[in-house]
């Protein structure tokens, strides 16, 4: 659902509006706006809500209703590891007994061939979280990565992700998660899960895939040969969006990052296309920091420190710029300021979603809510529009 | 939409014959454009013991079409591909 009010043009320029001239409520709908060109060269896979694998056609966003637009690079699958196991979880974990229960596999040498990686609880019934554990020493090493999905059938969507050697967590009766670990070598991946159930709940060991790369994406579905899901592209030119202002504006995106790229991964970049003089930027840095970033003449100025990111966990950005006067928001905390002045952006400029100018450094997470403004909101509203 | 598996004697050969889908990143380097909305490109490199470098490419409604002249006397067709797309 899109909405945008009518603008006016006073003295040669856009009238600055209170209201956004762009709201995109992904998560809210599930759809996406139909004046974003979306390019995705191959299928892929997500969990929906429910926990259950949801395939994507080729050209399909990964945009689902209470998660948002998914934004991945391109991923390759290990092909020993992966394919889709449906099947397979039933034969591993298809029951569990009414009372408080372990449920394990010990070195599943048949996951392995039959992989996936999506660990689906229905706690439904409430009582004693759910504790699940992957056990196993971490790999930090190898250039592959192993992911393991867990949510909620239903609840809130909070999220959260397993570290650490031993890594443990638990899902409570009411939320729903995702269960991720990453650079890991073959050996590791030969593990034992274990899952601890509570009375009246259902576990199913669903599916589990391995990826070249160092850290994981959402499931790949693959049989025999490698296979390689392409990366999501999503873009729009701002001469689509009344009432667009050339020179200043204030983007405030909530979305959620499921890992840390390993190189700068873009949240949102407004390109006028001239040669590096891309604006601004906001980025996830590799540190887990946001940052929002002037790029101009081939200098790059930022307005940072307000704040990390937490993986896996929903984050809220608001980023006002102005030539001369920017600044950025994380999480309801304002950062510092920055006055690079840079220079107005051209109706041909491109507003790109979750990846950059050469279609690198992809987010690798959802977009919830992306509103553009089209004027510099003034530094004491972005702290609340970042929350 | 064409599909092409493409074997260059090295990776050299590759960029040279296929310059449309070189860019440059933020700090001045060359790299592959592995995506755009009018293609895709998946680098696989060597295969095995063949050291010769591989990559897939697709190419979507739009694309140049002298990015397909320009790949096509690198393509192969082989009987058992070890990469495809998902």
């Amino acid at each position: 659902m899109l909405s945008a009010s009518r603008s006016s043009f006073l003295l040669g320029g856009p009238a600055q509006q209170r209201l956004p001239i762009l709201d995109l409520r992904l998560a809210l709908t599930g759809a996406l706006d139909s004046r974003i060109t979306f390019t995705r060269a191959s299928a892929a896979w997500d969990t929906d809500l429910n926990g259950n694998i949801v395939e994507f056609a080729s050209g399909a966003p990964q945009v689902q209703a209470g998660i948002g637009l998914g934004i991945w690079e391109a991923r390759t699958t290990k092909p020993l590891y992966s394919r889709c196991g449906s099947q397979l979880l039933s034969a591993v974990l298809a029951s569990v007994p009414a009372e408080a229960s372990v449920v394990s596999e010990t070195n599943p040498a048949s996951l392995l061939t039959n992989g996936g990686n999506v660990l689906q609880i229905d706690n439904s019934a409430g009582g004693s979280p759910v504790t699940v554990q992957m056990l196993g020493t971490v790999g930090s090493t190898s250039a592959h990565s192993l992911q393991t999905f867990a949510r909620r059938v239903s609840g809130d969507p909070s999220t959260f992700q397993l570290e650490g050697a031993a890594e443990t967590t638990s899902i409570s009766a009411t939320t729903y998660s995702r269960l991720k670990s990453e650079n890991r070598t073959p050996a590791d991946i030969n593990r034992r899960f274990e899952v601890t159930v509570p009375a009246g709940a259902v576990a199913r060991l669903a599916a589990w895939d391995a990826q070249l790369g160092a850290f994981c994406t959402p499931f790949i579905d693959a049989t025999g040969a490698q296979k390689t899901r392409s990366a999501d592209l999503a873009s729009l030119l701002v001469s689509a969006i009344p009432g667009w202002n050339a020179t200043q504006g204030t983007v405030v995106v909530h979305g959620n990052s499921r890992s840390p790229a390993a190189a700068n991964a873009t949240i949102v970049q407004i390109d006028n296309g001239a040669s590096a003089n891309i604006v601004p930027t906001l980025y996830h840095q590799t540190d887990e920091q946001a940052v929002f970033l002037i790029r101009t003449n081939e200098t790059n100025r930022f307005a940072t420190g307000f704040g990390a990111l937490t993986d896996g966990l929903d984050w809220s950005m608001a980023a006002a710029f102005e030539s001369g006067s920017n600044a950025a928001a994380l999480n309801g905390t304002l950062g510092l300021t920055n006055s690079t002045a840079w220079t107005p952006s051209a109706a041909t400029t491109t507003l790109r979603l979750g990846h950059n100018q050469i279609s690198g450094s992809l987010l690798n997470g959802y977009f919830r809510r992306l509103r553009i403004f089209n004027s510099r909101r003034p530094n004491a509203q972005l702290p609340g529009l970042a929350t | 939409m064409i599909d092409l598996r493409l074997r260059f004697p090295d990776e050299a050969s590759a960029i040279a014959a296929l310059p449309a889908l070189r860019g440059t990143d933020e700090n001045g380097s060359g790299v592959w454009l592995t995506a755009s909305h009018t293609h895709a490109l998946d680098i696989i490199g060597p295969v095995g013991a063949d050291s010769r470098w591989h990559a897939n490419l697709r190419l979507l409604p739009g694309a140049d079409p002298a990015i397909a002249t320009a790949a096509e006397p690198f393509a192969v067709v082989p009987a058992d591909p070890v990469r495809v797309w998902a």
